[in-house]
């Protein structure tokens, strides 16, 4: 094994600059060993100790270089030491600080000293502190997040209401916002129609058909799935039925929800009288009670929420909820002409947990009852998630379903799957889907949609198909575009969940 | 972060969105979007406390007419006042205490109030003449000093004050100290005075006042004024002067107004002598 | 009446950056957040952290505590036998270490090795074997220096006949102390223990103790935090760099020295002495950062760190609001280079009370003045400044005593909020040595390691359930 070494004259270097080469030294291939030192005696004692030889002449302020290993190797190690004590410093410093991350709310907030919504889709099981950050930071909180106890849900809603401050959510995934749409939420005309929901689609529903009746809303409002639990007590819808009711740009207020328990339902109706300005309300299901409240309205299905609504703002009469009229009947009779006797039954398959709902009871208004992953009252659970059974209506958005897999309405994949199954099923006689448009939703809903139709069409017998689609004509998407290609693929299109429901029941019915 | 200390009873206590209105040695002014409250100082602690100020140390920040500029953004969230787009500077007013206005005039004891009124105008010329080297013996020695103009009699044509607005140097003219001194009076009478009433309710008549004749700092006081909130200091000097008996008091409550400001505090204490001068006088 | 409808929306996403994508390509203003899950993913710990943000008695409590700290004046008052200063000592054999309580079975080889060492300096045992006997038997008792307001660097080991310096904060006249700095080499703080360590405690605990008392008596009260701000302009970060602040002590001791009636051979030895070693100034340095954050000790629920210390296995921390209580985890590893011949397996894990110095906002929180330690971890200076930077996220404010030419003459980050550390999951940054895992070997490398996050998550739950009742 060879030794070298090299002594540079009065160069100067810190320790750490020393060990840095010599440890760059020490990693090339062939070298044993290497030490960069100043060439004070006892540096020399020591390397000369270590076996770099002896007899190395050099001054205190000068650099000693020595290397062991091969010969070829400790030339190359000398000349690299040489160049990287000579090369220019390097200066790839910026002299401003870099961009740092910001890992918190309290840092965001910092850096955006206007920021004032807090949007929180972290795992449940940190999305309750989260909010609580938030909040006593000052800002309002959308959570997305689900999965948050509702003994945390509860904590964090009473805390916004000691700061006077909103809380949608937990499990909130739609909310418009100052004119923006937040999460899963259509593009919609500002108007002074405001929305307080408990329900996502059920928002979505309720804003692109006021949209599309030509009026525009204020504030659409989520209050998260379980606010109007028994132990939340509606604090949100409370808190979001105030807020517009003080907000000089809504003037009329729609609330949205399933039917909430009894109590909880009492109160939100006392408050909704007690305001001035009129309220719609549609708690999915649940008749009109007996005595209707001054300046309560309620609706019977989503649609009719934002149709009652805007005939309020534009003080016309109230209109009914959309009865059976005789072309209806005709144009059931028309497509059930076409089925086969063994075609009986009504499968709807949902991405929309609310819309699943919706037309679960307004099939039953029609004697029909039918198997559900989410069932409503009177309907039965369906044994076998993945096939169904009699008349069944499914939510492939419930938990049931999107267990390690994105939501239907990012991903379309298994619901168009599930449709393809429908149609193969020579009992089914009517198909009956949604398709929910907007911010979050799939950017390109048809292109599989439209084969899975196709194939479906081209059976000897297959199924009515009978679709709405939630949107705006303003949404990413373009639902023009999207509703005159299913038209053409053979799709009976309705303006709204309910007229789609209505229809379909209508043809099972009658069957 | 700075911590307030005190916070006045108008000051917000939720978010609001706003901007710096101006900014000096020792106090930041911004203006905000609550229509509840479009106004919020941040004064150093050795400023009189206003019913729109945090009172806060500003000795830490060094001077804040480094840090903040006219125009820049001002937000608070969760009690905490936040600037753009410099973030050196940032206010937390969470634990800041609220100063209580005094109670209302609930007698009116003529000869206290005449005593003590006697005792302030004296201390007050003094003060006065001592300052500009001049000794004066009578409020119109003042008036004349300082230029301004006042009614025959206030009840007939209180209206008149509005004209000396704008007159005199500073950040608040010796014409708006005055007039918020009369009005700080009147406040102070009304509840137990018909004629002080009757001043308050046409000094505030709307319309009248017109901010654009003043610097904006001093409107923005004279707004409070007109609604009848009054800096700490002033409106302690109104309540010992209508009601407290012990002299030491009294003189203590007019020595803390005499120190707001180069002159403002004697302007606006020359105000009030005026103005309880004018609607009590067969007492004077 | 909530304002959220009159102002413009401004949206903090934290978790799917889709939200915020489409918020902005909505026409809002939406701002991601690089989020993860706060303090080291305990949820608990998370929780609270989320009670504690943003509270009033907090914010008051930590303002009146940083304001303690910050205008603490450490003076370098006397010298004092240790069993003089600290009567505990006196009283029992007992030995004070670095870093949080430890029992001696689990302590590290440099530890242990420098305890048996200070047993034979003590003359409580001849041979080592006796003196690990003794310990064996219960009669010798161990406790952090911290508990009697001492610092060491290392294993720091303080025993009655060791020489103290002391330090008084002329703001409130409390007292802190720190042994002597021994130089390189065979060094008893590195678990060396033979009979040339055991002569040179000898040495130190006569002739330099009695100079530098003299040295004292004749220059009065010496200044520290003014010779610190010097040196941090000039190199030093007076954690692992103290060479600029060792010589500029000189400058004031020498004259004094010179003054004294001493003879002419001691002050030639203690001058050698201390001229030979670059790190002399560190327990000064030491002491002088103790003294300012005891000042900001037992405000009640203030978040403050008041103490970071490692005793070789774990790394402890204290906070202004939780009394003495010691929050401790496993130390985290060291990020660095070793001297030739030595590698990580080798090793000790982080040592010594010298974390008071970062705790304080010097040391590797001020290492935009002293680069060269990046290069241990194959930085630039411009990553060095950046240390410094981050760690004004996790700071209440800044000494404006200490300020860093590299940022613009900027305070040192200082007042680190155990709150802060567990929210943005940034860990205080500590320049350290490294020492052989074998006692008496010595120094083997250095580099830059962090505080566990643990020990905030632990002390944030034990402050939140202090207010909660």
């Amino acid at each position: 094994m060879a030794t070298q070494h090299k002594v540079f004259k009065n160069l100067y270097q810190d320790s750490v600059s020393l060990m840095q080469i010599s440890s760059r030294l020490d990693q090339m291939e062939g070298i044993e060993g290497a030490s960069v030192v100043m060439g004070t005696e006892a540096n020399l004692a020591r390397i000369a100790d270590a076996g770099f030889g002896e007899g190395i002449v050099a001054k205190p302020n000068d650099l000693v270089i020595a290397v062991q290993g091969n010969t070829e190797a400790c030339e190359q190690a000398i000349i690299a030491a040489e160049e990287a004590l000579t090369a220019k410093p390097d200066d790839s410093g910026t002299g401003d600080s870099a961009a740092q991350p910001l890992t918190s709310f309290a840092l965001g907030l910092e850096q955006n000293p206007e920021a004032n919504l807090a949007l929180i889709s972290v795992p449940g099981e940190y999305a309750a502190a989260e909010a609580i950050k938030a909040l006593n930071l000052g800002m309002n909180v959308m959570m997305f997040s689900d999965n948050v106890s509702i003994a945390d849900e509860r904590r964090i809603k009473l805390l916004a209401v000691e700061k006077n401050l909103m809380v949608m959510g937990p499990d909130c995934g739609t909310a418009i916002v100052n004119g923006i749409p937040l999460g899963f939420a259509n593009v919609v005309r500002r108007g002074a129609i405001g929305v307080v929901a408990a329900s996502g689609t059920g928002l979505q529903e309720a804003t692109c058909r006021i949209h599309q009746l030509g009026e525009g809303v204020s504030q659409a409002l989520g209050t998260g799935g379980h606010d109007l639990h028994q132990d939340v007590g509606g604090l949100s819808m409370l808190h979001g039925l105030q807020a517009l009711a003080d907000d000089p740009q809504t003037d009329v207020i729609v609330l949205i929800s399933k039917p909430p328990a009894q109590a909880i339902a009492d109160k939100i109706l006392a408050r909704a009288a007690a305001i001035a300005k009129p309220v719609v309300v549609n708690f999915l299901g649940q008749g009109s009670p007996d005595v209707n409240p001054e300046g309560v309205f309620f609706a019977g299905s989503l649609a009719h929420s934002a149709e009652v609504a805007v005939a309020l703002y534009r003080k016309q009469p109230v209109p009914e909820a959309r009865q059976s009229s005789e072309s209806d009947k005709h144009q059931a009779a028309d497509l059930a002409s076409r089925l086969t006797p063994q075609q009986r039954y009504i499968r709807g398959v949902f991405a929309g947990g609310t819309f699943c709902y919706e037309a679960q009871i307004i099939a039953s208004g029609y004697g029909i009852q039918a198997f559900s992953n989410t069932p409503s009252k009177g309907n039965s659970p369906l044994v076998d998630l993945w096939h169904s059974q009699g008349h069944t209506i499914v939510d492939l958005g419930d938990d049931d379903f999107t267990q390690g897999r994105p939501h239907p309405m990012i991903d379309p994949t298994l619901r168009n799957q599930r449709l393809l199954q429908e149609a193969q099923d020579p009992q089914t006689a009517v198909l009956l889907f949604d398709l929910v448009l907007g911010y979050g939703a799939s950017e390109q809903p048809l292109a599989e949609l439209l084969t899975v139709i196709g194939q479906a069409q081209q059976q000897a017998a297959p199924p009515v198909m009978i679709a709405h689609v939630c949107g705006t004509d303003a949404d990413p998407q373009s639902r023009q575009q999207i509703q005159q290609a299913l038209t053409d693929a053979g799709v009976q299109l309705a303006e709204s969940n309910a007229d789609a429901a209505h229809l379909a029941a209508r043809l099972v019915a009658g069957l | 972060m700075i911590v307030a200390h005190g916070r006045g009873y108008l000051c917000p206590s939720q978010s609001f969105d706003g901007q710096v209105h101006s900014v000096f040695a020792k106090s930041v002014n911004i203006t905000t979007s609550l229509s509840e409250a479009p106004w919020v100082s941040v004064l150093d602690s050795s400023l009189p406390a206003t019913p729109t100020s945090f009172q806060c140390s500003l000795a830490g920040l060094g001077n804040p007419t480094a840090k903040l500029r006219v125009g820049d953004g001002a937000f608070m969230r969760g009690g905490i006042i936040r600037f753009k787009p410099s973030r050196m500077v940032s206010v937390n007013t969470l634990g800041a205490r609220s100063w209580q206005p005094e109670p209302e005039l609930i007698q009116l004891d003529h000869p206290l109030l005449h005593r003590n009124l006697r005792a302030v105008e004296q201390a007050l010329l003094a003060h006065i003449g001592n300052k500009t080297g001049q000794p004066i013996s009578a409020l119109e020695d003042y008036l004349k000093l300082s230029g301004l103009t006042v009614p025959a009699r206030l009840g007939a044509l209180p209206e008149a004050l509005f004209d000396n607005l704008g007159k005199g140097h500073g950040l608040t003219p010796a014409g708006d100290d005055f007039l918020l001194g009369v009005l700080a009076a009147a406040y102070g009478l009304r509840p137990l005075w018909p004629q002080a009433e009757q001043v308050v309710q046409r000094l505030a008549a709307p319309g009248l006042f017109n901010a654009y004749q003043t610097t904006s700092v001093s409107a923005h006081y004279l707004e409070l004024a007109l609604a009848g909130h009054f800096s700490q200091p002033v409106q302690r000097l109104v309540f010992h002067l209508l009601q407290t008996a012990d002299a030491t008091q009294v003189q203590q409550a007019l020595s803390a107004t005499l120190a707001i400001g180069a002159s403002s505090g004697a302007d606006t204490s020359a105000g009030i002598v005026y103005a309880i001068g004018q609607l009590l006088p067969h007492w004077i | 009446m909530n304002a959220l409808f009159t102002q413009q929306l401004t949206v903090l996403n934290a978790g799917l950056q889709s939200f915020a994508d489409n918020i902005n390509r909505a026409g809002g203003t939406a701002v991601a957040l690089s989020w993860q899950p706060p303090g080291g993913g305990d949820r608990a710990g998370g929780m609270a952290l989320a009670s504690l943000l943003n509270q009033p008695d907090i914010e008051a409590a930590n303002q009146q505590a940083m304001e303690q700290y910050l205008t603490a004046q450490p003076m370098l008052v006397d010298v004092m036998r240790a069993g003089d200063a600290i009567p505990a000592l006196a009283e029992h054999k007992r030995i004070l270490h670095a870093g949080p309580p430890i029992a001696w079975p689990d302590m590290c080889g440099p530890v242990q090795g420098a305890i048996l060492g200070a047993i034979l300096y003590e003359q409580w045992a001849d041979t080592l074997e006796q003196a690990e006997t003794l310990i064996k038997q219960g009669e010798v008792s161990f406790e952090p220096c911290h508990h009697y307001d001492a610092v060491g660097p290392m294993a720091g080991i303080i025993s009655r006949s060791m020489p103290l310096w002391v330090i008084e904060n002329a703001e409130n006249h409390q007292r802190v102390f720190c042994n002597f700095n021994e130089g390189l080499g065979k060094v008893l703080r590195f678990g060396a223990n033979g009979a040339e360590v055991i002569e040179r405690l000898q040495w130190m605990g006569t002739e330099l103790a009695d100079a530098m008392k003299a040295m004292l008596a004749e220059s009065g009260p010496i200044e520290l935090k003014p010779i610190m701000a010097q040196a941090l302009h000039m190199g030093d970060e007076v954690h692992n760099r103290n060479i600029a602040a060792t010589g500029l002590l000189l400058k004031q001791l020498l004259p004094a020295l010179l003054r004294t009636a001493l003879p002419a051979e001691q002050i030639q030895r203690v001058v050698s002495f201390i001229t030979a070693n670059d790190h002399f100034f560190l327990n000064l340095s030491m002491a002088a950062c103790k003294s300012m954050l005891k000042a900001a000790e037992g405000v009640p629920h203030s978040s403050m760190v008041t103490v970071m210390a490692r005793n070789g296995v774990n790394f402890g921390i204290r906070l202004s609001g939780t009394g003495n209580t010691w929050f401790q985890a496993p130390a985290n590893p060291v990020n660095g280079l070793f001297f030739p011949g030595y590698g990580v397996e080798d090793a000790a894990a982080d040592l010594g009370d010298s974390a008071i110095t970062e705790t304080a906002g010097v040391g590797g929180f001020a290492m935009a003045s002293s680069p060269a330690i990046v290069k241990f971890v194959g930085g630039t200076p411009a990553d060095a400044t950046q240390n410094s930077r981050s760690m004004q996220r996790i700071t209440l404010g800044g000494n404006p005593a200490f300020t860093l030419p590299a940022l613009n003459f900027a305070p040192t980050a200082a007042g680190i909020d155990a709150r802060k550390v567990v929210d943005s999951s940034v860990l205080p940054i500590i320049n350290t040595g490294i020492a052989h895992k074998k006692a008496g070997v010595g120094q083997i490398g250095a580099g830059i390691t962090t505080a566990p996050m643990q020990c905030f998550v632990d002390g944030l739950t034990e402050l939140a359930k202090q207010r909660n009742h």
